[in-house]
């Protein structure tokens, strides 16, 4: 009786800690996408007021990125380093945030296309028309995150107890 | 005697593709020593000027090989040369220089910025002790330095014997250096030598510049490149009314094509300039081939043996 109680307790709590590890991914990546907002509007105004050079104004936008740092630090620093060309440095930067979902990457990979490569203008405007389309991804994840995560309690505690019951 | 520095292939080669570098480095030493320009035209063959001469190579220029020097010249930020981009070149580290051409974008009938970039034409830089040897005894006449305008077509070593008198020339020199040609400004640091009394005003337009040289240092010599706008005559003019001499380049292939611009005619009709000194490139680069007096008498000229 004391083992199938422990196991039942056991699996309650495996499927209570899958459970919270698929909700806090869905913070996460609102965190990144608004870490992204942040991050390509800071970049939108280094290229627009100061004419930086992209590598620097990736790694200048980084610092205010806070969950997206390090996209934007990883696509300045193979720039830099690795002499990589920007959009290749930013295809493979943005690998580099497991939280990130086929939206928000296909929004992202439209804006590596020229990135750098085309007057300040165009620029400008491919910069903050990504920006719009990762604003409007992360408010739709806000609003359907508290859903998702309560439904995501119960389902994994209905599977929890269906388990149990069918195991013992 | 000349002592020609070679390009630093450092500085030029992370500009181009790799196929455009391997011919380059595949150059004997005599050629690196004489190369002026790598010329890239969009499906064109790789040309390199060598000693005055064009030589063209079997490797074809890609779209792709033009984007990536494009890309390299720029550190992927095109967006920030637009400024550069509207007089057509870009100065790199070193006072190398990228001439770009393509389709101009025009915003109130002046070049906002250049796209679709069809050919590049990186110029070396290169600091040659001596270069100025030739021309230096007619700058001075009874032991006083005359303002002079030095001519050439392009390429054929007017900056190259600026550069060189602002390295030698020992008077308290100031040099307006638009294009950070000169001196190889980059960044605020000069690449190439100059002289100790030698004061670079870098990136700013010549009129300018020279009016603000005049006001704020003092210089017995203003010494700049290529004049030829309405602007920098009535500042050479200004310049010269307050006993400062110039010695200015000018693009042109003979006396009667400089006096066919009407703004450096008006600078010849009003005898600013004591002398005018003819460059060639025979019997090589930066070679003297007449000198003018004030009234543009002939006092030298080059004979072909």
């Amino acid at each position: 009786m004391l083992s199938k109680l422990l196991g039942a307790v056991l699996i309650l709590a495996a499927f209570a800690l899958e459970g919270k590890r698929r909700s806090s991914c869905i913070q996460k990546r609102i965190k990144a996408l608004s870490g992204l907002e942040q991050g390509l509007l800071s970049l939108e105004r280094e290229i627009a007021y100061l004419s930086t050079p992209l590598a620097l104004a990736l790694e200048h936008a980084a610092v205010n990125a806070e969950a997206a740092a390090e996209i934007f630090s990883a696509a300045g620093r193979l720039m830099n380093r690795q002499r990589m060309p920007a959009e290749q440095a930013w295809r493979e930067a943005i690998k580099s945030n497991l939280y990130l979902q086929s939206a928000e990457l296909s929004a992202l990979s439209r804006f590596a296309a020229d990135l750098g490569l085309s007057d300040k203008n165009i620029q400008l405007k491919k910069l903050e028309l990504t920006r719009l389309s990762v604003s409007d991804i992360r408010k739709a994840a806000v609003s359907s995150a508290a859903e998702q995560i309560k439904l995501l309690k119960g389902l994994t505690i209905s599977a929890a107890v269906t388990l149990i019951i069918l195991l013992f | 005697m000349l002592a020609v520095q070679k390009p630093d292939l450092k500085q030029i080669l992370p500009y181009l593709p790799d196929a455009v570098s391997d011919i380059i480095l595949g150059l004997n030493e005599h050629q690196l020593r004489d190369l002026q320009e790598i010329r890239l035209r969009s499906d064109r063959p790789l040309s390199l000027r060598i000693g005055g001469r064009e030589e063209r190579f079997a490797l074809i220029i890609s779209t792709e090989y033009l984007q990536q020097s494009l890309r390299l010249l720029s550190a992927n930020s095109f967006y920030a040369m637009e400024e550069q981009l509207k007089n057509g070149f870009i100065t790199l580290a070193g006072g190398h220089r990228a001439g770009l051409v393509g389709r101009a974008v025009l915003k109130e009938g002046k070049i906002a910025t250049l796209t679709d970039i069809s050919g590049i034409n990186l110029r070396l830089a290169r600091f040659v002790k001596g270069a100025a040897g030739e021309v230096k005894p007619y700058l001075y006449e009874k032991g006083e330095l005359l303002s002079t305008l030095i001519v050439s077509p392009p390429g054929a070593g007017k900056t190259t014997v600026l550069r060189d008198l602002a390295y030698c020339l020992p008077h308290t020199v100031s040099v307006v250096d638009e294009r950070g040609e000169l001196a190889g400004s980059f960044n605020g640091r000069h690449s190439l030598p100059l002289g100790e009394g030698v004061d670079v005003l870098d990136g700013c337009p010549k009129a300018e510049g020279i009016n603000l040289l005049l006001r704020s240092m003092g210089p017995e010599v203003i010494l700049c490149d290529e004049i030829g706008s309405k602007a920098d005559a009535e500042a050479i003019l200004a310049a010269v009314a307050s006993g400062v001499k110039i010695i200015a380049s000018a693009h042109g292939g003979s006396v009667e094509q400089v006096i066919d611009k009407p703004d450096l005619a008006r600078l010849l009709n009003a005898k600013v300039f004591g002398r005018l000194l003819l460059l060639g490139v025979r019997p090589r680069v930066g070679s003297l081939q007449a000198v003018y007096n004030q009234s543009l008498s002939v006092l030298y000229e080059r004979r072909d043996e």
